[in-house]
């Protein structure tokens, strides 16, 4: 019995596994695959080469990279942005301005409304697109699949719609944007033609004769008519 | 030209090989024990109950623009092409684009197994308050290819 707590270490010691035969069962092993299977030892791996010893300069350089020349690296060549072309414009059109002025009038200042018209004018067109674009296109259908075919069928939608539209407010006319089904709903209530099933089927059927009769009282004459 | 080579292409991707040659099998069996009238009126009653069947899809509408795109949403799960709904003087004219008919049962079998999609459009229309007078037939000549011209209107 252990009569102080310095035997305790020893005792613990005494009780450590005995590995011995476990790794001489591992070594064995690994001898035994190696025999059953050559490629092991083909693709046994080989120590890879050590690491090369840094320089001076790129000792400099890891140590201390933001006052070392090495990590200074020219800024990358960046692509011209709206701003540069608008830029570059307005400078051919100042230049145009400056050489040829307007003959009614020869004033400098003129000349700069001018040209801040004419930059004004050019910079009104590019706002128009981003109205366009940021009306978003409502959701119809359900699936994934629905929705490629909502955008398939909605190019000849939109022609019927154009055909029944008269647009009028400037605003280039989208094909593509599901919208223009909305405005081709409400081209289809404003004209005289009621757009409804029953009335189609009442026109097939031969029980209207004129359309414009029907969108005269719109109403009263559609609410005799009935299903049969 | 490469339309037709794409449009061959496309036709062949329509109906599945696990099912063509039976189909086609069918087809041929039907062709030859029954005449073309009485399968095209077989493919009518088929088309009226697949309807029956795809009612939930096109209830709703309240215009031939609405039945289009529902119909066109149905079509497209199912891989059945499209459809250009129109009303034209006394009649609509319904124009199915791809239907995969002509690749599932023959070219030669079109001018019966049309009847399906007659009898499809017939109970669509009967559904969203069609009288029983008005029908759906084949407008003009039969034509091979993926193309069904109908139109709906007074019996003639």
């Amino acid at each position: 019995m252990p009569n102080s707590r310095d035997d305790l270490p020893m005792l613990f010691r005494s009780l450590a596994p005995d590995d011995t035969g476990f790794q001489a069962a591992v070594n064995a092993s690994a001898r035994a695959a190696g025999e059953r299977w050559p490629l092991l030892k083909a693709v046994s791996p080989k120590k890879p080469n050590s690491t090369p010893a840094l320089s001076a300069q790129e000792r400099q350089y890891w140590s201390n990279p933001a006052k070392s020349d090495v990590g200074q690296r020219k800024p990358a060549l960046s692509l011209p942005g709206a701003s540069d072309k608008m830029t570059r414009s307005l400078g051919r059109m100042s230049v145009r301005a400056v050489s040829h002025p307007p003959a009614s009038d020869r004033n400098p200042k003129r000349a700069n409304v001018s040209t801040t018209e004419i930059s004004a004018v050019q910079v009104e067109p590019e706002k128009r697109p981003n109205v366009a674009r940021s009306i978003q296109p409502t959701a119809i259908t359900t699936t994934a699949a629905m929705k490629s075919s909502s955008t398939l069928f909605s190019g000849r939608s939109q022609t019927r719609a154009d055909e029944a539209v008269d647009n009028t407010s400037g605003m280039p006319v989208n094909h593509n944007q599901p919208e223009s089904r909305a405005a081709m709903e409400k081209a289809a209530n404003a004209t005289p033609v009621d757009a409804s099933l029953a009335s189609v089927f009442s026109r097939i059927e031969g029980k209207v004769t004129e359309v414009a009769k029907s969108a005269s009282k719109p109403s009263s004459f559609l609410s005799r008519l009935g299903r049969r | 030209m490469v339309s037709d080579k794409l449009q061959s292409y496309f036709r062949a991707q329509q109906v599945s090989l696990q099912w063509l040659p039976v189909l086609r099998a069918m087809a041929a069996e039907m062709s030859e024990q029954m005449d073309a009238e009485d399968l095209r009126q077989l493919f009518f009653h088929v088309g009226e109950r697949f309807a029956q069947d795809a009612g939930d899809c096109f209830q709703g509408a309240q215009s031939l623009i609405q039945l289009e795109d529902s119909l066109n949403d149905f079509w497209s799960q199912i891989n059945w092409g499209w459809v250009s709904i129109k009303e034209v003087q006394e009649h609509i004219d319904i124009s199915h684009q791809s239907a995969p008919l002509a690749e599932a049962f023959g070219d030669e079998a079109l001018v019966w197994s049309i009847g399906l999609l007659e009898g499809f459009y017939q109970n669509v229309f009967r559904v969203l308050g069609a009288s029983d007078s008005m029908m759906v037939c084949r407008a003009g000549k039969p034509t091979a290819g993926m193309d069904v011209h109908l139109r709906f209107g007074r019996q003639l």
